[in-house]
């Protein structure tokens, strides 16, 4: 080989490759992504603050009632630290997100911190069980879609989809708790028990209507990523190296396609949460999306604002960590 | 590639996404219909209680009577003018207001405003829609025009994402520099070139809103944050009924259905024109 | 260069379509004829459309999936006619005596598959001796990338235009192929790495023995490094010959091609360039179908069937009418 090498200087010449180009792609996409995080977190927390100070009314009078005397107003005012400078109040309320102190409920005193600590897991659990449920349905109907040569199929799926994501989902959950829940009896239309596998028998239900917004979304982008990745070169040297059927589906089709929905199915998680906010109303869960529909009503500010921003946070981590896993799933995704 | 027939004209052929479009309209356009027509002809008041409760549907009470008396089918079209025209306004102000800072952030060169509007776009967008709209209206109060005012708080960040994107792309198309090189006003350049060509893409984006925002009007309503009683609405009305939803469907499943073919027919809508643009831009 | 003479591919009156469900059936091939001999390197020259890529795929018997079907003809492979054959048997036949480079380096590698798997994959099958990964090295080797290491950790998109061909190559030489298809291997490529890429086509034929395919549309990349050049227009062989051959066209298209090349024009003189677009797929005339933009056409081209290929299987054939024209 030695003296081919020496006859074909040229061949060479393309050989040098960035040594780290790997390690430096991540670390810029993990760098740009804290301080996009960074600085829309930031804006997700001078939302919360503000929008107490902005609404009509002193709040502090709300919270007492019509009837409290000016001294008990001053004194929860100095409590909550309303009397001192707006910005002196913003880095109180900044250094308590970092302290996880974000208030007291007006009413039952219980801190903000301890109702989202008691809350939250089961609003996560709805929307982890939306999306597992969303996922195991999405990538199977995209797949069909996507293979199949029938036109009408495609036309079907478009149309199905359009439809699905045009009906109201707490209508669908009403329907859907008389006739499972009630006729049925196949779900609870009320209580809940916390442990994993009793609690699915209440969580299937409200998941499922969820998944009625979320499928379309993900099955459509999924399908036309598909489309694009049938079209392209590299699915021939699959189909010639004579991969295994399973191999083939998922490093050639789905693996190369996926990126876009990964990406999508976090930001739709801002999406899932307003959803599960409906679906714990009506199906009772003791969520964190209930706490706020109660709060709302008896205008117990500290706990509206305390649950927006964890909302905020939590919707900021996600959509960090899609575009992460979407980058790991598919090296083509670059930061935009 | 188009098909040509022999002597060199383009096959006729109905555009595609046509009848969904036509068919579209057709029952949006009889919703509407209904909604103008049934409440000044139909012999009920829609909010005045005294009929027989809980009657089912019947010659006399075509879609029954809800728990306090009163006709659902007067209702349920009575309430097609509140539900579309809250949406309807709900989507116009963020579209407008969206659209134009939008557009400026978009061809403006000062990039620390850039930055620091940018950031709050993302930020406004960062939340849950839904939640943030729930606690806009909790500190302002509930109602029809809160519920308006939340929308328009948060879904003008929506519309100028997608315009300052759209408009950094048209700010440096010929006809814009075109126009400026003739020395055109900047306000008529803003106007009659800049903004026209983005706003396609939020108007676009609009229609699909609308019925997002059809959907979370009723929701709202649902939630007890829209219209108060008696006004009849979609979303009241389907929970003033689900209290009585396992004695009486009538009164939750028909303000249902209406809110579903709005829905489905703007999807449709939708649909059709979106189709309609990517053959235009495919040609 | 042994065996010189055995014909190791013979493609003969193939005919490929694009079945339709309401529409007739959409001819996209029809009367392709060309040989390949072992350790021959045979050119296919033709504009975008003339169904060369179609015809590899009949050989490498990817075009099921692309929604086309044989219709005519026969692919003889070792004996075989790949042309009858089904999918099952495809399935063990297809990545072993057969190579396949993909049309474009950007998009030919699987992106989510570093250098290292997509290797694993195409030795899974060897019977060659040592583990896949000495295999691994040993192929990276003989398409000359250095720091093996680095690359077989990195992904396509981390990797160069020239580097991505050449594990492209690799991955093509993993089962030890008798024929290699190259299809515009180098399109997108800078012009030095374009010439990298040929020579290392051209040493694994030397080193192996291996025929091999291009496809091309530039008649000079192929008249530098192939032996016998296959000339194809409209879904049809036109012109079958040797490159010295070639220098005298029998064929108004290849003359066509030649005269409106770059690389041979006499400076100052005026470049020719060919009349018209080839007719487009579904629009082929009747009659000889280059008869639109022939400069030697008469009567007789604008009717009946494309014309076959005139002369002795293997000699220089033309399908021409009129061919004798062209000699002076």
């Amino acid at each position: 080989m030695s003296n081919i090498n020496e006859s074909f200087p040229l061949a060479d010449v393309a050989v040098e490759e960035p040594r780290d180009k790997n390690r430096l792609a991540l670390r810029r996409l993990l760098y740009g992504r804290i301080l996009r995080s960074l600085s829309v977190g930031f804006w997700v927390s001078v939302i919360a603050f503000l929008m107490i100070r902005l609404s009509p009314g002193d709040p502090v009078q709300i919270a007492l009632g019509a009837e409290a005397t000016e001294a008990s107003v001053k004194q929860m005012r100095h409590e909550l630290g309303l009397d001192t400078s707006i910005f002196q109040q913003f880095y109180n309320f900044i250094t308590g997100i970092f302290q996880g102190d974000l208030g007291k409920s007006f009413y039952s005193g219980r801190t903000v911190t301890d109702i989202v600590g008691t809350h939250l897991p089961v609003t996560l659990m709805v929307i982890a069980l939306s999306i597992l449920l969303g996922v195991i349905m999405a990538i199977p109907i995209a797949l069909a879609v996507a293979l199949s040569k029938n036109q009408l199929v495609t036309y079907f799926f478009r149309a199905s989809t359009s439809i699905s994501l045009a009906l109201p989902g707490f209508f669908l959950a009403l329907v859907g708790l008389l006739y499972f829940g009630i006729k049925l009896n196949w779900a609870p239309s009320a209580g809940y028990e916390g442990a994993f596998p009793g609690n699915l028998r209440y969580l299937w239900l409200p998941a499922l209507v969820n998944c009625g917004s979320l499928v379309p979304v993900l099955s459509r982008v999924l399908h036309s990523s598909l489309m694009d990745t049938l079209d392209e070169e590299f699915v021939e040297t699959g189909v010639i190296r004579g991969v295994s059927k399973i191999r083939f589906y998922w490093s050639y089709l789905l693996r190369p396609s996926l990126a876009p929905t990964v990406v999508l199915l976090s930001y739709m998680v801002g999406v899932l949460i307003g959803g599960t906010v409906i679906m714990e109303t009506i199906f009772s869960l003791p969520g964190i999306g209930r706490e706020l529909i109660t709060a709302v009503n008896t205008k117990d500010y500290p706990v509206v604002q305390g649950v927006v921003l964890i909302f905020g946070i939590i919707v900021v981590f996600f959509s960090f960590i899609g575009d992460l896993l979407g980058y790991l799933l598919d090296r083509r995704v670059t930061l935009s | 590639m188009t098909k040509l027939k022999k002597n060199g004209e383009p096959r006729r052929q109905v555009r595609e996404g046509t009848f969904g479009l036509y068919t579209g309209f057709a029952m949006f356009g009889a919703l509407v219909l209904a909604g103008l027509i049934v409440p000044v002809i139909s012999k009920y008041d829609p909010n005045q209680p005294g009929l027989p409760p809980m009657a089912p549907p019947s010659r006399d009470y075509l879609f029954g009577t809800d728990v306090l008396g009163r006709d659902v089918f007067t209702r349920v079209f009575d309430a097609v003018f509140i539900d579309l025209g809250t949406a309807l306004i709900g989507v116009s102000i963020p579209l407008i207001v969206g659209t134009i800072i939008g557009t400026l952030l978009g061809i403006s060169r000062n990039k620390k405003i850039n930055a620091v509007v940018g950031s709050l776009i993302d930020g406004i967008n960062a939340f849950p829609f839904l939640i943030f709209v729930i606690a806009l209206i909790a500190f302002i109060g509930p109602g029809i025009t809160s519920i308006i005012f939340a929308l328009s708080l948060v879904n003008w960040a929506r519309y100028a994402r997608i315009a300052r994107t759209r408009a950094v792309v048209v700010n440096h198309q010929g006809y814009v520099e075109a126009a400026r090189t003739l020395g055109y006003s900047k306000a008529r350049i803003l106007f009659k070139h800049i903004i026209p060509n983005v706003s396609s893409e939020t108007r676009a984006y609009a229609l699909s809103d609308f019925i997002i925002v059809i959907i979370a009007v009723a929701a709202l309503s649902f939630l007890g944050l829209g219209a108060p009683p008696p006004q009849a609405e979609w979303g009241a009305m389907i929970r003033d009924g689900n209290q009585i939803f396992q004695i009486a469907w009538w009164p939750t499943i028909f303000p249902g259905l209406a809110l579903c073919w709005a829905g489905i027919t703007v999807a449709f809508i939708a649909e059709g024109l979106q189709r309609r643009l990517r053959e235009t831009n495919s040609k | 260069m042994s065996e010189q003479n055995e014909t190791l591919l013979q493609v003969i009156d193939l005919k490929i379509g694009i079945p339709h469900p309401r529409r007739e059936t959409l001819i996209i091939v029809d009367n392709a004829n060309f040989d390949v001999r072992s350790g021959e390197m045979v050119g296919i020259v033709g504009e975008s459309g003339s169904g060369k890529t179609m015809v590899c795929r009949s050989i490498i018997g990817t075009l099921e999936r692309r929604g086309a079907k044989v219709l005519g003809g026969q692919v003889l492979f070792g004996g075989q006619d790949l042309a009858q054959i089904s999918e099952t048997n495809w399935k063990k036949l297809r990545g072993k005596s057969i190579g396949y480079v993909p049309q474009s380096a950007l998009a030919g590698p699987n992106p989510v598959l570093t250098t290292q798997q997509q290797l694993a994959e195409a030795l899974r099958r060897s019977e060659a001796p040592g583990t896949i990964a000495e295999q691994s090295r040993r192929l990276l080797d003989l398409v000359k990338i250095r720091r093996v290491d680095t690359v077989m950790k990195q992904y396509p998109n981390q990797l160069s235009g020239g580097m991505r061909q050449r594990v492209m190559i690799a991955c093509a030489l993993a089962s030890n192929p008798k024929l290699l298809i190259a299809d515009e291997p180098t399109t997108g490529l800078d012009v030095t790495v374009q010439s990298q890429i040929m020579q290392l086509l051209q040493e694994i034929r030397a080193d192996f023995g291996t025929s091999i395919i291009l496809i091309s549309h530039d008649l000079a990349l192929i008249d530098d490094v192939c032996d016998r050049v296959v000339v194809m227009h409209a879904g049809a062989t036109v012109e079958v010959g040797s490159v010295t051959e070639m220098v005298n066209p029998k064929h108004p298209y290849t003359l066509a091609l030649n005269q409106s090349r770059i690389d041979i024009a006499v400076p100052g003189s005026e470049l020719v360039t060919i009349l018209g677009n080839a007719p487009s797929v579904g629009e082929w005339n009747p009659g000889c179908r280059f008869v639109e933009r022939c400069t030697f056409k008469e009567e007789d081209c604008k009717v009946g069937s494309h014309p076959p290929l005139f002369g002795e299987r293997g000699s220089h054939q033309s399908a021409c009418l009129h061919r004798d024209k062209l000699k002076g």
